[in-house]
């Protein structure tokens, strides 16, 4: 978990893009001040052209700053030596494509020191982790976007870094791919490393990190606790089991609430995920191996509801769980964010 | 034909040149070096206005900075000081390479050494400090090796070469002693412009694609120093070319042993160990020059013979002056070789090879280097008497023929001994065939006694004797009539101390070709640190080609006759004959001030242009002549320049590689 000690630090960060001639361009990045903890996972948003990516760059010594500092470790951003702790994965996996797995991974590994036989152990631990093990001696040319992606992660990975950036990490991957994602750099994270990312996606950012800044033309809006982000203390969750919804709980709930001066917003059966559904389908699928959709057996189609408008939520008409339940208990409820 | 003989268009670098070249050298790129050092000065104090907590500088690279500013400040005084009609003796830095070096010349190549060492500490502190890793540089250089084999474009580069082994046959025709001139010039020209491609292409687009396509984030965000990718792309495309040259070199070997016919087994197949000496002439206007014969390659001087109308008048002689002649010559037996291949002027129309085959016949003089032509004369007379008794004594008393040639033999030695020289007349000269004369050891016995008696010392108004002259005069011709004359150059003629093997020389002459590459692929890579893929081919293109030119660039940036571009231009537009001066207006003054600048920045603009031609031991190879391999060979003549360029453009392409920013679209 997030201890104390800064990892990353930017003070009054500032980057203008110029052209040839020194005249300004673009405004990236104004003034920008953040601390990264050891420990956490830190997610950096913002539409496409708030600054995000620059931070990263600019924090990676791709890039120069105009004014102000970026610190890693306590160096400067400059500083090559700070890399041997920093591992980075890029938006697009810009591996050689004309190398393979192992190849890509052995060339990663001698930028570092490390030695021959520890190199080839962590390669082909890495391969494993990141599931690429009967690919491995493809070169990455005819790798899909996600296996790239997988190796792209493994060569972040393969000087054992304390601090991993990370660029859209979940960007192309199938639902499948983005949960394997998110599920490692939360065991980044568990095994003390930290970790920076920046997203389009809000439900992985949500899903994952521990603070968020959120960038909007190169200005930081806000910086905090994703939990502390989001709280709404004007409102109140409820959930219960054991129970199903009718008109005599609705109005005691009612009566409930009004004594205590509120009102109900809504009340309903909470609705799983499109990505918990699909992770269950794939998990039984590789489970039961075979086609599952009779439309003309079970009688009703996919959009929900039952030929009579009634909910289904998952259930067969026996009122058994069709796929077996693999959410993790982290992620929130539909239920939550919709409103009447 | 593709070679006539053995020529040398310049003198190669010898150990001796070394000092002098180093100086002229910290004088030029010193020069650029502090001009690079102004801009960064005022980079660094743009970037600093207005910042709080500057970053402290090196004391030792600011002292050195402030010396170099010190230093020009000083030249730039004496110029302003002869400006202003102040003269203080021989201070002025020279613009002649071959004079003694100035108090200004001391200035400029202290404050160039300056300028390069201050350049040079950060890179030097790199490597102290251990930031250059040569493992992370071998992974980098393998890494290029990989993708330029994946690439395949060896592949192609043998599928050309493939093609000119299958046919290069049906359309080389050439004379059978020139055979082997012909398949070292085809296939060096043919190695040469593949790999050199090869090499502009590998080193322009290596770091540019890189950075285009984004990989290059994946490399830098690790611990690795961004000039650790430019020595990695460099050496990594050294290794694919090395490998592409020692497969072609080891086909092109196959296809000369394949083909080759005695004759020019004879002529070529060897690595002759020249030893040369100055030449110079006498009967002819000028002692430095013999006949000009209106040939526009001044490269070969022309004398005569005696002309059948004039029997009396002087004789014209062409001498090669040997300042030493190797010890071990004199310890061998026998005879002493000396090789030669003139050039045959005809004055007279005839078919060219009428008279060009049948040749002339000269007299060739062996004689002691302190003796003056005319006691030379004398002595040759003297021998030839004590000759003709010697040898009618030796008719009377032996009958046998061969003890009579025996003692013919020992004769001619003795006498070469006693005289100190040693004469052969009617000796035939073929045009532009190597032909061998021979001396006896024991004139070189005698000349090292001589040296060993009293050392060769140099005179008040003169410099030290030669220890060997060798005189070769024109007898007559083979139509009699004077109507040939003789074309001689200083490598015309040269004592054969040794003969080596083919296959070393043949090597050397890739290493020359290598020695291209490697400079080419330095050029490109570095300007790839800063330009695109495609600028930085061009860039590249644009050095090499002058570089074919220096020799005729530096001729006419330095020529004092000739008008520049824009006097030429007016008597274009003018129709002013060439020869004819110009006539003086404040138009034409100002044209000739222009040309004189435009000569000045053309001068300067040759201190970047590596001399190309220098790498090209074509010439010494297809003729059968040994590449030396330090003085006056691949590693004066070919080495030392190539490093000469090689550390500025290491030197520059950190720089640009440093200050460059990897992410940044603009």
């Amino acid at each position: 978990m997030a201890g104390n000690e800064v990892v990353v630090e930017t003070r009054k960060l500032t980057k203008i893009y110029r052209d040839f001639w020194g005249r300004q361009k673009k405004v990236a990045l104004r003034a920008l001040n953040l601390q990264v903890f050891r420990g956490e996972i830190f997610g950096l948003l913002g539409p496409n052209g708030s600054g995000k990516t620059t931070t990263i760059k600019l924090l990676l010594g791709l890039l120069f700053p105009t004014d102000g500092d970026a610190l890693v470790f306590n160096q400067s951003a400059a500083e090559v030596k700070k890399n041997e702790r920093i591992g980075y994965l890029p938006e697009e996996s810009y591996l050689y494509r004309f190398l393979n797995a192992e190849e890509t991974l052995d060339f990663y590994g001698r930028l570092f020191k490390i030695d021959a036989g520890t190199r080839r152990a962590k390669t082909q631990e890495l391969i494993e982790m990141v599931g690429l093990s009967a690919d491995k001696k493809r070169i990455l040319k005819e790798y899909s976007k996600g296996m790239r992606q997988r190796i792209g992660l493994a060569q972040a990975l393969i000087n054992d870094p304390e601090l991993v950036i990370l660029d859209e990490p979940t960007s192309g991957l199938d639902p499948l791919g983005t949960r394997w994602m998110k599920d490692l750099i939360v065991r980044l994270r568990d095994q003390g490393k930290t970790v920076i990312m920046c997203s389009h996606r809000l439900e992985d950012v949500q899903d994952i990190c521990d603070r968020v800044a959120i960038l909007n033309e190169g200005e930081l809006q806000e910086l905090g606790s994703v939990r502390g982000l989001l709280e709404d203390v004007q409102r109140l969750e409820l959930r219960a089991s054991g129970v199903q919804l009718n008109d005599v709980l609705k109005r005691d709930l009612d009566e409930v609430l009004a004594r205590h001066g509120g009102v109900i917003e809504f009340i309903g059966h909470p609705v799983t995920t499109l990505e918990d559904l699909f992770l269950r389908i794939v998990a039984q699928s590789k489970a039961h191996p075979g086609r599952r959709y009779q439309p003309e057996r079970d009688g009703k189609e996919r959009d929900g509801k039952d030929r009579d408008g009634k909910d289904r939520d998952g259930k067969d008409r026996d009122g058994k769980d069709r796929l077996p339940a693999a959410r993790s208990p982290e992620v929130k409820d539909a239920s939550t964010h919709i409103k009447k | 034909m593709f070679a006539t003989g053995f020529y040398l268009e310049r003198e190669p670098l010898s150990l001796a040149q070394l000092a002098g070249a180093l100086v002229d050298w910290l004088q030029n790129f010193g020069a650029l070096a502090a001009l690079g050092l102004v801009a960064w000065c005022i980079a660094h104090l743009v970037q600093m206005r207005g910042r709080k907590g500057r970053k402290r500088l090196n004391p030792l690279f600011i002292a050195l900075v402030s010396i170099v500013f010190l230093l020009y400040a000083m030249v730039g005084a004496l110029f302003l000081g002869r400006a202003m009609g102040i003269r203080v003796g021989n201070v002025m830095p020279s613009t002649d390479p071959s004079k003694l070096l100035t108090t200004g010349d001391w200035l400029l190549a202290l404050a160039g050494s300056c300028a390069v060492l201050a350049v040079l500490l950060p890179m030097l502190g790199d490597l102290g400090t251990g930031r250059l890793r040569w493992r992370r540089i071998v992974a980098l250089a393998r890494l290029s090796f990989k993708e330029a084999m994946h690439r395949r474009v060896l592949l192609l580069v043998f599928a050309i070469m493939a093609l000119l082994f299958l046919f290069a046959s049906w359309f080389l025709t050439s004379k059978d002693e020139d055979q082997l001139r012909t398949y070292v010039w085809v296939m060096y020209f043919a190695i040469k412009v593949i790999f050199i491609m090869l090499a502009i292409l590998l080193g322009a687009f290596g770091i540019p694609t890189d950075i285009k396509s984004l990989s290059i984030h994946t490399i830098v965000t690790k611990p690795v120093e961004k000039f650790e990718i430019v020595l990695g792309r460099f050496f990594g495309y050294c290794a694919v070319l090395t490998l592409g040259m020692a497969v072609i070199s080891a086909l092109s070997l196959l296809y000369i042993y394949r083909g080759i016919n005695e004759k020019a087994l004879e002529e070529s197949y060897k690595a002759r160990v020249p030893v040369y000496g100055e030449l110079y002439f006498a009967g002819t206007k000028q002692k430095d020059k013999g006949e000009n014969v209106g040939r526009m390659w001044a490269y070969r001087s022309y004398i005569t013979g005696p002309h059948p109308t004039t029997p009396n008048a002087s004789r014209q002689y062409a001498i090669w002056a040997f300042d030493a002649v190797p010890a071990e010559i004199a310890r061998r037996d026998g005879a002493i070789p000396f090789e030669f291949s003139f050039d045959i002027f005809r004055m007279s129309k005839t078919k060219e090879d009428e008279q060009g085959e049948a040749g002339i016949y000269c007299t060739f003089t062996f004689a002691d280097g302190r003796l003056p032509l005319t006691k030379i004369s004398e002595r040759i007379e003297d021998a030839r008497k004590e000759k003709e008794a010697l040898n009618a004594k030796a008719r009377k008393t032996l009958a046998d023929k061969k003890a009579l040639e025996q003692r013919a033999d020992e004769i001619e030695r003795e006498l070469a001994h006693k005289y100190g020289l040693y004469s052969i007349s009617g000796v035939r000269v073929v045009d532009y065939h190597t032909l061998k004369v021979t001396a006896p050891a024991d004139l070189f016995r005698k000349l090292q006694e001589l040296e060993s008696e009293s050392p060769r010392e140099a005179t008040p108004g003169s410099t030290r004797p030669p220890s060997l002259q060798v005189l070769v005069s024109v007898d007559r011709d083979t139509a009699g009539s004077s109507s040939q004359m003789l074309g001689v150059a200083k490598r015309d003629f040269y004592l054969l101390a040794a003969e080596r093997p083919f296959l070393v020389n043949f090597l050397k002459g890739i290493v020359g070709i290598w020695f291209t590459l490697v400079l080419i692929l330095g050029i490109a890579v570095t300007c790839s640190t800063y330009l695109s893929g495609v600028i930085s081919m061009l860039v590249a293109i644009f050095l090499f080609f002058p570089g074919l030119f220096v020799t005729d660039i530096e001729e006419f940036a330095k020529s004092k006759t000739e008008g520049g571009p824009l006097e030429s231009l007016y008597r274009i537009a003018k129709g002013a004959p060439e020869a004819a001066p110009l006539d003086s207006s404040p138009a034409t003054s100002f044209l000739k001030s222009s040309d004189v600048v435009y000569r000045w920045w053309l001068l300067r603009f040759l201190t970047v242009i590596p001399d190309f031609n220098r790498y090209d031991l074509n010439n010494y190879v297809g003729n059968g002549f040994d590449i030396p391999w330090i003085d006056q060979g691949l590693f004066t003549d070919n080495l030392v320049p190539l490093l000469g360029f090689l550390i500025p453009c290491a030197i520059l392409a950190y720089y640009l590689m440093k200050f460059r920013e990897i992410a940044n679209p603009t």
